[in-house]
C-alpha cells in the first residue's frame, strides 16, 4: 500500500474528528499505573479547546468509542453548543454515553471480549466527514484524530477486522489522513498501518503525565503546517499478518490461493473455502514453478 | 470454414471508404482523413469534429449559465444498479472469483490508431484510459500483475514484463506513443501466450485486448493460436474502437472472455473499467494451491540500507524479508535473493471485499419502517448527524434569466415580466405576499428597487443611464433576504464568475426560489438564453 499524500492548500481550517476510547477493561487497569481517565479528560479538553483557539473557523468534533456502541458526544458546530460551557456538555453527555454503553453490555453480552469499537467510530467519522465534503466547494480540510488504546488485533473477530480495513481504504480513498495517539503499554498494528496507509502521524507517547504537549505540538497542526515541522517519524510499521488457524501473528505464512485465508502451517486443504490443493497439475512448467514456492515442510 | 491471412469478416455499417483503406498503402493516410472530414455516415466513429452538435450536449443550470450536460449522476445511477444486479446474481451461489491475476494489456498501435475519431486520436484516449485502468486495477486487485505489449508494425513487442508497480508501466507506455504499419492479432497473442505459459498454476491468466484495426494481418493460421490460448486458460478479452470484428468475437467466445466495442470516449471508459474487478474464475482455469508468502515489517524511517532492487544504498523506509533479511523497496514483490512472495497484511485484506462483499442498502418505505405510534423517528442520522427534520440550509437555489430593461417602459411593466419569467404571476406586484426585489448597480452596491425617486420615469432611463448602471436584479423573499444579506455580493460573484455588465439593457435577474416553491424550467414557459 502506497501511503498517499493529503490534499493541501493554503487555507488552514480544519475539521478535527477525535475518537477517544472509553473502554472500561483499558482504563481500570490504567488507573493504577500512569494516567487515570479524569485526567486523561482533562488534557484532551485542554487540547479541543486550544485547537478550537488556532482558527475560529475550525471545528471539533468528539466521538466516544465503547465496547458496545458509539456515539457522538460533542459537535463545536452543533447548535446551542456555547463556548465557555464545551467541558460541561462535553463531559455530560460522556456521563450518559458510559451509562448506556454499560447499559447494552448487560442486556447482551455479545464477543465477550472487551475491545473497542475503532470500526464503528471510524465509519461514523467518516460519514460525518463524506457530509461536510458534500456540504460546498469551501469546506474545512477534515483529519481524524484517534486517541486512546485498542487491544491488540490478534483478539479481533475477523468480521470486525475487515470492517476496520475498509473504513481504512476508504479513508485513504478520500484523502482523510488519520492520526493515532496510542496510550496503551504495546504498538498497535492497526493503527500504524492505518496511520500509514492514509498519511497521518502515528505517535506513542513516552511520557504520559505530559500528554497535552504531546496533543498540542503533533497533533494540532494543521494539514498545511505540517509540510514545516518536523513531526515524530514511525519506529516501523507491522505488518504482519495474523493467521486464520491459531491466531497467531506470523512473518511467514501459506496463502489459499482461491480465498487468501493465512494459515501457519502447510494443510491439505483449506479450512475456509474447502478447496483441495495441488490437485490436477497438467503442464510442466508451473509444477516445477509451484514445488519451488511450496517446498514440503 | 474461412481461413485467410488477413481480415475475415467486419460486420456493422461499413463504408467504402474503409473498406478500400485495408488496401492502401500510408501515403493515402491523407485522403483518408479527409473522406472522414465529408462525415457521410453518422456512425459515431465516422464523425468528423465539424459534424459534432456540441452545442446539443450543453444545458442551462439554475443560474441560467451555459454548462456541458452533467452526467455523472445518470453514470452513477447506473453503476449503482449494475452493483446491486451483479450482487443479487452471486449472493444466491458464491462464485468464486480470480484473485491472483496475471493480465497482459495489449496495445495495438498500427496506422489504425492515429485516426481522428476520437480526439486528439485513438491512441491518446487508449493511453490516457489504460493508465486509469492500471491505478485502478492494483488498487483493486494489489496481489495481481500486468504486462504491457504493443502490435505495431505487424510485429508484437513487450513494451514491459509483468510486475506490480503501476509507475514503471505508466511511464513506459506515455514514452511509447507512437504508431505505424499493420497489426497483427495472432502475434500478439503468441507472444502473450509464451509469457504466460511460465506464470504458477494458481494465477489466472488474463489478456485485454485495445484493438483499433479493422483487419488483422498475420503469419500463419490464427485458429491454432486460438486454440492454443483456450489450451493454456488464457481468458482473452477484446475492446474494440471502431467495429465489431469477427475475429475478435470467435476469440472471446473460445476463451471465455468480454467482446465490446466503444461507441465514444465515455463508454471506451467504462468498457476498460469493467475489467478491473476480478472476474468470475473457471474453476478448472487455476488450480487451488497454497502460496508461500511473507510479511515483511516496514524499517523505520531514515535508516540506511542497501536494497536488493536498484542495488543501492536507499535512506528511508524499506522492508526486510522474513527469510533472508534482504531488503526491497516496495510491496507486493518476489524477494530477488530468496524468491519469497513479499506482501502485507493491507494488500490482502484490500482484496477481502471481493470475497466477502457488502450487500447493498435497501430503500425502505416510511410507512413500513418498524416504528410504534408512540416512537419517534430520530431526529439526526445516526451515522453523519444530519437533522432529518429539517433537511438542507432553507436558502433556496438560485435560478437565473434575462431581461431586457430598455423594452420596458415603467416599474409595473418590470415587475409584469419578473412574474412572467419566474412563473408568479400576481406575486410580485402585492406587497403583502413579502417579496423583495433589489438591484446591484455597476459598483455592486444594492438597492431596493422602488426606493428611487424616479417613479414615473421611463425605466430604461433610471435603470441604464450614468448615474445607476444596473448589473444585477435579485427577488428574494424577505426572511431570505435578512438570512443571506450579508453574502449576496460574494455569492453571485461567485456563480457568475465576475461582474456581468449590463449592455444594451440586457439585465441578469437572480431569483432565490425558496424551498418548496414551485420550480417552472424555461421549457415550460419558454425563454431566450440568458446574457
Amino acid at each position: 500500500m502506497t501511503p498517499v499524500q493529503p490534499k493541501l492548500s493554503t487555507d488552514d481550517v480544519s475539521l478535527l474528528m477525535v475518537l477517544i476510547d472509553t473502554n472500561p477493561f483499558f482504563w481500570s487497569a490504567a488507573n493504577t499505573t500512569s494516567l487515570s481517565f479524569s485526567k486523561f479528560l482533562s488534557h484532551v479538553v485542554a487540547f479541543l479547546n486550544s485547537v478550537l483557539l488556532l482558527n475560529q473557523l475550525n471545528q471539533v468534533v468528539v466521538i466516544a468509542t465503547g465496547i458496545n456502541t458509539c456515539d457522538y458526544v460533542y459537535d463545536s458546530a452543533a447548535a446551542g453548543a456555547l463556548p465557555n460551557q464545551r467541558a460541561e456538555s462535553l463531559l455530560q453527555k460522556l456521563v450518559e454515553f458510559v451509562v448506556k454503553d454499560e447499559q447494552l453490555g448487560k442486556e447482551d453480552s455479545v464477543d465477550g471480549i472487551g475491545s473497542s469499537l475503532l470500526s464503528g467510530s471510524l465509519s461514523m467519522a467518516l460519514c460525518y466527514i463524506q457530509r461536510v465534503f458534500r456540504s460546498g466547494p469551501h469546506h474545512p480540510q477534515p483529519r481524524v484524530s484517534v486517541n486512546g488504546y485498542m487491544h491488540s488485533w490478534t483478539s479481533f473477530p475477523f468480521h470486525r477486522y475487515v470492517a476496520i480495513m475498509n473504513a481504512i481504504f476508504s479513508a485513504q480513498r478520500s484523502m482523510v489522513p488519520i492520526d493515532s495517539c496510542l496510550l496503551g503499554a504495546q504498538h498497535s498494528a492497526f493503527l500504524q498501518q492505518a496511520s500509514y496507509i492514509t498519511g497521518g502521524v502515528y505517535l506513542k507517547p513516552q511520557q504520559l503525565d505530559g500528554l497535552f504537549q504531546y496533543l498540542s505540538t503533533v497533533f494540532a497542526s494543521d494539514l498545511y503546517s505540517r509540510n514545516f515541522l518536523q513531526l515524530p517519524k514511525p519506529v516501523g510499521v507491522d505488518f504482519r499478518a495474523s493467521c486464520f488457524c491459531h491466531k497467531n501473528t506470523i512473518d511467514m505464512g501459506y496463502i489459499c490461493s482461491v480465498c487468501l485465508s493465512i494459515f501457519c502451517k502447510h494443510h491439505k486443504n483449506c479450512s475456509t473455502c474447502g478447496s483441495v490443493f495441488g490437485q490436477a497439475q497438467t503442464n510442466a512448467p508451473s509444477t516445477s514453478n509451484q514445488k519451488r514456492k511450496t517446498p514440503e515442510t | 470454414m474461412i481461413i485467410l491471412t488477413s481480415l475475415v469478416l467486419i460486420v456493422g455499417s461499413m463504408n467504402n471508404g474503409d473498406g478500400r483503406r485495408l488496401n492502401r498503402e500510408e501515403e493515402d493516410e491523407d485522403e483518408d482523413e479527409e473522406d472522414d472530414e465529408n462525415g457521410r455516415g453518422l456512425d459515431a466513429w465516422e464523425r468528423a469534429y465539424a459534424d459534432d452538435r456540441s452545442w446539443e450536449s450543453l444545458q442551462e443550470d439554475e443560474s441560467g449559465l451555459l454548462r456541458p450536460i452533467d452526467n455523472k449522476t445518470l453514470y452513477h445511477a447506473q453503476y449503482r444498479r449494475r452493483l446491486r444486479s451483479l450482487s443479487s446474481a452471486s449472493s444466491g451461489a458464491r462464485i468464486q472469483k480470480g484473485l491472483i491475476r496475471y493480465l497482459y494489456i495489449v496495445i495495438d498501435l498500427s496506422r489504425a490508431a492515429s485516426e481522428m475519431d476520437f480526439k486528439p486520436s485513438r491512441m491518446v484516449v487508449v493511453a490516457k484510459q489504460i493508465e486509469v485502468f492500471i491505478r485502478e486495477f492494483f488498487d483493486q486487485n494489489p496481489l495481481s500483475q500486468i504486462g504491457l505489449v504493443i502490435i505495431k508494425d505487424g510485429v508484437a513487442h513487450c513494451l514491459t514484463d509483468l510486475g506490480g508497480s503501476p509507475e514503471s508501466h505508466v511511464k513506459a507506455l506515455m514514452g511509447k506513443l507512437e504508431c505505424s504499419g499493420d497489426s497483427s492479432i495472432q502475434n500478439a497473442l503468441d507472444l502473450v501466450c509464451d509469457y504466460l505459459c511460465q506464470i504458477p498454476s494458481y494465477g489466472h491468466r488474463e489478456v485485454l485486448i485495445l484493438y483499433s484495426a479493422l483487419s488483422t494481418c498475420d503469419p500463419g493460421d490464427i485458429m491454432e493460436t486460438i486454440q492454443k490460448c483456450k489450451k493454456s486458460k488464457i481468458r482473452c478479452s477484446v475492446i474494440g474502437l471502431s467495429a465489431e470484428i469477427f475475429i475478435c468475437k470467435y476469440i472471446c467466445q473460445e476463451t471465455g472472455g468480454l467482446y465490446s466495442v466503444a461507441l465514444d470516449e465515455s463508454h471506451l471508459k467504462e468498457l476498460v473499467l469493467e475489467h478491473a474487478p476480478p472476474p468470475p474464475a473457471i474453476a478448472e482455469f487455476a488450480i487451488a494451491n497454497l502460496i508461500r508468502m511473507g510479511f515483511p515489517q516496514r524499517a523505520a524511517e531514515g535508516v540506511i540500507s542497501i536494497c536488493s532492487c536498484h542495488k543501492e544504498a536507499k535512506v528511508g523506509g524499506g522492508y526486510t524479508c522474513p527469510r533472508c533479511k534482504a531488503r526491497v523497496c516496495e510491496l507486493p514483490t518476489e524477494c530477488r535473493i530468496c524468491g519469497l512472495t513479499l506482501v502485507s497484511s493491507p494488500h490482502l485484506a484490500r482484496s477481502f471485499h471481493h470475497l466477502f462483499p457488502i450487500t447493498p442498502f435497501d430503500d425502505v418505505s416510511l410507512p413500513s419502517l418498524p416504528i410504534g405510534p408512540h416512537q419517534m423517528l430520530p431526529k439526526n442520522c445516526f451515522g453523519c448527524q444530519q437533522s432529518l427534520r429539517d433537511p438542507g440550509p432553507k436558502q433556496g437555489s438560485l435560478v437565473g434569466r434575462a431581461i431586457d430593461l430598455s423594452r420596458l417602459n415603467s416599474y409595473n411593466e418590470l415587475l409584469i415580466e419578473l412574474e412572467r419569467l419566474f412563473g408568479m404571476e400576481g406575486l410580485l406586484r402585492d406587497p403583502d405576499e413579502g417579496w423583495r426585489i433589489l438591484y446591484t448597480d455597476n459598483e455592486n452596491d444594492m438597492m431596493v428597487v422602488g426606493d428611487d425617486p424616479w417613479h414615473d420615469m421611463p425605466i430604461s432611463y433610471t435603470f441604464c443611464s450614468e448615474f445607476c448602471d444596473v448589473s444585477k436584479i435579485h427577488i428574494y423573499t424577505q426572511e431570505v433576504e435578512k438570512m443571506t444579506m450579508g453574502m449576496i455580493s460574494d455569492d453571485t460573484q461567485k456563480l457568475l464568475g465576475g461582474s456581468s455588465t449590463n449592455c444594451n439593457g440586457r439585465v441578469q435577474v437572480l431569483f432565490r426560489r425558496p424551498a418548496g416553491f414551485p420550480y417552472y424550467t424555461s421549457s415550460d414557459v419558454g425563454f431566450g438564453p440568458v446574457l
